[in-house]
């Protein structure tokens, strides 16, 4: 799968939209977006395959309702196999009828999240209506997981504005997606004073910095032999 | 192994806490406690499968970081894998003695001082969830009887966990019961970083952030991962409930 997508990026460095293009592919879709939640001090960004799925991104979030609105909200997974059908326009009275005008019947959203990170959403869309396999499932499972560690990974830029090649790992890859990464999230936000998400950007950017890989660098921190500094963090 | 009794009131109480709309990660932990204390096992993990097929740690006896690696490894090796991929038990009273079947897994279980394994199938009908895991001390080499009372008494509360995890409702539909699981392991993260926090804030070990959490939680009448997301969020109503020192035992190590 991580293949596929660095296919679509074809050598610029891997984004959210190549993560979208491997979707469609991989998932036999017609369209998918990724929408990055808005943090207080960002805008709302998205990326999505062509019109169809751009709108759907900003109808959903103009109207406040939809799949993908859902998915953001509650941390599960929003499958839909046929938004016209009375579920569907009883459950987004609004947003409903617009997808259906758009030519959209079935939508298939799912959260990028890492705990209590909660990062987006990836929504993918088809013009006839049905379900997706388990197989799909999965795959689109593994694809939120590249989205996620691509994500991330943006968060932390080398002082040159270089990503690394370490940031390119799906979570779960070599040591990401570890136990002790997790409590070390929580206990960097408390020693920095940040949200999990910048703790996480802190902890990969001192491995990175450091030559370390991230599960070893945890491990320090769980066993209370390296703390984090709010002086530490750079500027920005 | 068990008195009669003690078994019936194990069972009555895992079959009680399968009431509608229950705290899934709770209930496994209690499992796993449970596991420990009737089968006289060392420690009890499990390991459920997300929707990518890979298996991932949901709950375990004791919160020790080290353990709690132990299983995790075996989403890429070892007892629980085998027994997930074949739908059969694993069995190895002597690990010791069997080294060269998992070479990364064996050593970690040795080290971490555990001799033997039992890892058990979570499935019903057709369908494979996860797997449990018990692990025995190296000094107990376990006579066939007693390793064979262990194994059957830990599936049939294997097979209880199952049947709670798959609820009348999500048994029947295949996607909802998925989507359940991958929401359940995601609440594992999200418990995993309010630890973290909560073991900084106050200055406590991990496995004791995790049994305020579990306390309070049952104080409350909360789901565990509700809490966890609370501890994150800063929730006025939840950030002072570690204030109070109510374990007097506290260390400042940890697992």
């Amino acid at each position: 799968m991580w293949e596929l997508v660095a296919g679509c990026a074809d050598g610029e460095m891997v984004s959210p939209a190549h993560v979208c293009q491997a979707a469609v592919v991989a998932v036999a879709v017609d369209g998918a977006a990724v929408s990055v939640a808005t943090r207080p001090d960002r805008r709302q960004r998205a990326h999505a395959t062509d019109a169809v799925a751009a709108l759907l991104e900003e109808q959903q979030f103009t109207l406040g309702e939809g799949p993908g609105i859902e998915a953001g909200t509650s941390g599960g997974q929003v499958l839909v196999a046929d938004v016209s059908s009375p579920a569907g326009a009883s459950r987004w009275p609004v947003f409903a009828p617009v997808a259906t005008t758009a030519g959209v019947r079935a939508m298939f959203a799912f959260p990028l999240q890492v705990g209590a990170i909660r990062l987006g959403t990836l929504t993918l869309y088809r013009v006839m209506p049905g379900p997706l396999t388990a197989e799909q499932v999965a795959d689109a499972v593994t694809l939120c997981r590249t989205a996620v560690a691509v994500m991330l990974a943006a968060d932390r830029t080398s002082p040159d504005g270089a990503t690394s090649d370490q940031g390119a790992w799906p979570l779960g890859g070599p040591g990401e997606g570890r136990i002790e990464v997790y409590q070390a999230t929580g206990m960097v936000a408390v020693q920095l004073g940040v949200g999990l998400q910048d703790a996480f950007a802190a902890l990969r950017a001192r491995a990175f910095t450091d030559g370390v890989p991230l599960a070893v660098l945890a491990r320090q921190v769980v066993d209370r032999r390296l703390r984090f500094h709010p002086d530490d963090l750079p500027e920005g | 192994m068990p008195q009669q009794q003690r078994l019936a009131e194990v069972f009555v109480e895992l079959a009680d806490t399968l009431v509608v709309d229950f705290d899934l990660i709770e209930f496994l932990h209690r499992l796993a406690e449970r596991c420990v204390e009737l089968l006289e096992v060392e420690a009890a993990g499990i390991l459920l499968t997300d929707q990518a097929d890979e298996l991932q740690v949901i709950a375990a006896s004791t919160e020790q970081t080290r353990l709690l690696e132990l299983f995790q490894l075996q989403a890429r090796q070892g007892p629980c894998l085998d027994c997930f991929a074949t739908g059969r038990p694993v069995r190895v009273a002597d690990l010791a003695a069997e080294a060269a079947r998992w070479p990364l897994f064996t050593p970690a279980a040795l080290d971490a001082g555990y001799g033997g394994v039992v890892a058990l199938p979570m499935r019903m009908r057709e369908r494979i969830i996860g797997a449990m895991n018990l692990f025995t001390a190296p000094s107990t080499v376990l006579a066939v009887d007693e390793a064979s009372t262990i194994q059957s008494l830990g599936q049939a509360m294997a097979d209880v966990a199952t049947i709670g995890i798959l609820g009348e409702r999500a048994a029947r539909e295949h996607q909802l019961l998925s989507q359940q699981l991958q929401i359940a392991l995601n609440s594992r993260v999200i418990i995993e970083q309010a630890k973290g926090m909560l073991a900084e804030r106050h200055q406590i070990s991990l496995d004791q952030a995790f049994a305020a959490l579990r306390a309070q939680a049952r104080n409350t009448n909360r789901k565990l991962a509700d809490l966890a997301q609370a501890v994150i969020d800063d929730d006025p109503a939840v950030v002072d409930f570690l204030h109070a020192p109510h374990d007097p035992s506290r260390r400042a190590g940890h697992g």
